[in-house]
C-alpha cells in the first residue's frame, strides 16, 4: 500500500500528465492501518481534482500538479466470522462425503501445516504463507466473479472489483498496461502478483460467460519485485499461542523469503508468460526497523499498522512510471527483469535525479522540476504561509489566494476555504504537519529519512522538523544544487518576494489543458516554481 | 514657477513612495503586513511632500527681492495645495497602471 502511495504522489507532482488511471487496492486486511492511510490519500487526492462543474475526480491535466486523474477501486477478501476465518472454515473441510473429505484433507495437509498454517485468522492478512495467500487470493476473486454471475451474496468490494475489471475488459481491447505493486517476501502482495493476471482473465471469463477474455499480448502486466527492507519485532511464544495467532510473521525469515520468492520469479512459467516487465528493486544495506518497540507484541495488521515510508517504495513507484510511459520492450516472449543501482559509498547514499526516472527524453529534470516544485508549495503552504502551525482558515493556500487578491488578481477568490483546507490536508501528508507541539513526518520527509545522511536531492535544511529553523526556511534554495535556487531578487528582496512577482507574471497556458478554477490556479502556480527553478522544461 | 516646482517635488516624493514600497518584500502568511506598509508609507509621504515642499519653499527657494518674494510667497500656499493634490492624482494613477505590482497597494 506505502509503494501506492508513494505513486499517488508522483501523479500529484505531476508526473502522468494527460492520463486517468484505474486503481485497484487488494487487500486481506480491510482494517489496515497503511490501507486506510493509502485509500484516504487518493479519495483526498480526487477531492482535489473534483470541482462543483466538473465530473467527479476532474479532469486529466498537463504540465501541473496533480496532472492524472485517478479512479479508486476496492477490493478486499472477507474473512469475517467463524465460517471464513480461517483456511479450514473457508474450505469446508468437513463438510461432503467421507470421500471428498478425506481428500481435501489429504491435498490441504500436503502443502499446508494443518496445526497452524491452516488455522490462523486471515483478517490480517496471509503472514508470509505465500503459498497458502496466492490460493486464497485467486479463490476470492473466482468467488466474487462467480457471485456477481450468480447475483448472490454480492457484496461492496466485489461491485467494485468489477467496475475495475470491465474498465480492464474494455482497455485491454485497446492495450492496456496494469502494473502490480507488492513486496514478494510479505505476505498478501507477495501471494497476489503471480495470481492476478490469471486471476483477472478468469473473472472476466466467468463474468462474460467465456465470451470475453483478457488477451496478455495487449493487455501488458509489469510489476515490482520488491525484496525485504525492513524488520519489525520477533513475535514471541506467548503471542503464538492461540490458535488464531499461530502463525505470525517473522521479519528474520524475510530475506530467505525472498530469495525463494526470486528463484521462483525466474523459472515459474506463468508469471513468464504473463508478465512483460518485473522490475526487481532492493535494499542493499541492514533493513531498517518497523514499529514501536515498546510494544508488547508484534503488530500483524489491523488500525495499529501504519508503518512510515520507505525509500524503496519511491522507487517502485518510479518503476510503474517507467512501465506507464515506456515505448519499447512489450514484445518479449518472456518476463524481462530489470534493477538498476545507486551509489553506496562511505557509508551513505548518493541519488539524484536521474536515478529515478532515468534520463530519456529529459525524464531526470522533469522529475527533479515537479518534485522540487510540489515539495516547495508544500513548504510555501505550510511553512511560509503557516498551515503547518495554525488552525485560522486564512492560513495556507488561502493565504496563497489572498495575496493574488492584493495583487488586484481576484481570478481565485471562488475557490472556498474548504477546497484550500484539502490541499493544506494533502500538503502535511506530502510534507509534515505539526500536532500541537508534536512533529509528524509526512511522505517525503519519512523517505528522505531513510537515506540520510546521505545526499537526497533537496538541502537538508528543507527537512528540518525544527519550528524555529522551518519559519526561518528560505523556500526558494531547497535544492542541493543552487542552480535550481530560485534568483535571489537583488537588492532589498529575497526569494520569495522574487517568486511572487513571477506568480504575478505568469498564468496558465491552454497545452495544460486545464478548465475549472482550482486547475487553473494549480497551473498558474506550477508555471511559477518551474520559472524560478530554472529548468528547461 | 512655484506651481511647477511643487509639481516636480510632488513627483520627486511620489519616486520615493515607490522606491519605499517596491522595497517591502511580500510577506506571506495568514496576516501579511506588508500591503498595509506600502499604503501607509504612500501617505505619510503625501502629509510630509507639503510640509517638505513648504518649508524648503520658504525658507530655502524663496527669492531675495522683495517683489518676487512676495508673489512667491502669495502663490506657495496654493501651489502646496497643488502639489498636495497632483501626488495624490499621480498616486493613484501610478496605482492603477500597476495594479499587479506593490504600487497597487496605494489604492
Amino acid at each position: 500500500m506505502r509503494c501506492l502511495e508513494a505513486f499517488t504522489h508522483l501523479c500529484a507532482i505531476g508526473m502522468f500528465d494527460n492520463q486517468e488511471i484505474e486503481i485497484l487496492t487488494l487487500d486481506t486486511d480491510q482494517l489496515n492501518g497503511n490501507k486506510a492511510k493509502t485509500e484516504n490519500l487518493l479519495e483526498l487526492y480526487s477531492r482535489i481534482k473534483t470541482s462543483e462543474s466538473g465530473p467527479k475526480g476532474g479532469t486529466p491535466n498537463a504540465n501541473t500538479f496533480f496532472s492524472a486523474k485517478l479512479n479508486l477501486h476496492r477490493f478486499w477478501t472477507n474473512y469475517s466470522g467463524s465460517a471464513r476465518a480461517n483456511y479450514k472454515s473457508l474450505s469446508k473441510l468437513a463438510e461432503g462425503s467421507p470421500e471428498k473429505q478425506k481428500a481435501n484433507k489429504l491435498v490441504s495437509d500436503l502443502f499446508l501445516d494443518e496445526n497452524s498454517v491452516q488455522e490462523f485468522n486471515l483478517a490480517h492478512g496471509y503472514r508470509a504463507q505465500t503459498h497458502l495467500g496466492s490460493h486464497l487470493m485467486y479463490h476470492a476473486i473466482i468467488d466474487s466473479a462467480r457471485n456477481l454471475a450468480s447475483g448472490t451474496n454480492i457484496e461492496t468490494q466485489d461491485q467494485e472489483l468489477e467496475v475495475f475489471m470491465n474498465k480492464l475488459n474494455d482497455a485491454g481491447k485497446l492495450g492496456a498496461r496494469v502494473f502490480v505493486f507488492g513486496s514478494i517476501f510479505g505476505g498478501t502482495g507477495a501471494s497476489s502478483i503471480p495470481v492476478l493476471p490469471k486471476a483477472f482473465q478468469d473473472f472476466i471469463k466467468i463474468r462474460s460467460g467465456g465470451k470475453s477474455t483478457l488477451d496478455f499480448s495487449k493487455t501488458k502486466f509489469g510489476s515490482t519485485l520488491l525484496t525485504e527492507y525492513f524488520t519489525f519485532k520477533k513475535p514471541d511464544a506467548k503471542q503464538m499461542s492461540t490458535k488464531d495467532d499461530s502463525v505470525i510473521a517473522d521479519s528474520s525469515f524475510f530475506p530467505l523469503n525472498s530469495q525463494a520468492a526470486l528463484q521462483f520469479y525466474q523459472n515459474d512459467p506463468t508469471v513468464q508468460r504473463t508478465y512483460k516487465t518485473m522490475y526487481h528493486i532492493g535494499w542493499p544495506i541492514e533493513s531498517k526497523k518497523m514499529g514501536d518497540e515498546k510494544e508488547s507484541s508484534t503488530i500483524t495488521g489491523g488500525e495499529k499498522q501504519k508503518n512510515p515510508c520507505h525509500f524503496t517504495e519511491m522507487v517502485c513507484a518510479c518503476a510503474g512510471y517507467d512501465f506507464f510511459t515506456k515505448t519499447s520492450g512489450f514484445d518479449v516472449e518472456k518476463t524481462e527483469y530489470l534493477y538498476k543501482a545507486i551509489e553506496f559509498k562511505d557509508n551513505s547514499f548518493n541519488v539524484n535525479f536521474n536515478d529515478f526516472v532515468g534520463h530519456e527524453n529529459k525524464a531526470g529534470e522533469t522529475f527533479a522540476n515537479r518534485l522540487g516544485a510540489l515539495f516547495s508549495l508544500a513548504h510555501i503552504v505550510l511553512t511560509k504561509n503557516e498551515a503547518a502551525f495554525s488552525t485560522d482558515e486564512k492560513a495556507g493556500m488561502r493565504a496563497f489566494i489572498t495575496q493574488l487578491e492584493q495583487a488586484k488578481l481576484p481570478m481565485y477568490s471562488s475557490i472556498s476555504n474548504e477546497e484550500c483546507a484539502e490541499l493544506n490536508n494533502y500538503f502535511k501528508s506530502f510534507a509534515y504537519s505539526f500536532d500541537s507541539e508534536q512533529f509528524h513526518p509526512g511522505w517525503i520527509y519519512q523517505v528522505r529519512s531513510t537515506v540520510a545522511p546521505g545526499s537526497f536531492m533537496f538541502d537538508s535544511k528543507a527537512f528540518t522538523s525544527n519550528p524555529k529553523e522551518l519559519k526561518g526556511l528560505d523556500v526558494g534554495a531547497l535544492f542541493s544544487d543552487t542552480q535550481n535556487h530560485w534568483p535571489d531578487g537583488g537588492f532589498m528582496s529575497d526569494r520569495y518576494n522574487k517568486f511572487v512577482k513571477t506568480l504575478i507574471e505568469v498564468s496558465p497556458e491552454d497545452t495544460q489543458r486545464v478548465n475549472t478554477t482550482k486547475e487553473k490556479f494549480m497551473a498558474h502556480i506550477y508555471n511559477a516554481i518551474t520559472k524560478s527553478q530554472n529548468f528547461i522544461n | 514657477m512655484t506651481y511647477i516646482l511643487s509639481l516636480i517635488f510632488a513627483a520627486f516624493v511620489l519616486l520615493i513612495a515607490a522606491v519605499i514600497s517596491n522595497s517591502i518584500v511580500y510577506e506571506g502568511g495568514v496576516n501579511p503586513k506588508d500591503p498595509g506598509k506600502r499604503k501607509m508609507w504612500f501617505w505619510i509621504l503625501a502629509v510630509l511632500n507639503p510640509i517638505f515642499f513648504y518649508v524648503i519653499a520658504e525658507f530655502v527657494m524663496k527669492p531675495q527681492k522683495v517683489a518676487e518674494a512676495k508673489a512667491w510667497s502669495a502663490a506657495l500656499p496654493l501651489a502646496t495645495i497643488a502639489g498636495f493634490i497632483i501626488y495624490i492624482i499621480l498616486g493613484f494613477v501610478v496605482s492603477k497602471i500597476f495594479k499587479n505590482g506593490k504600487l497597487g497597494n496605494w489604492f
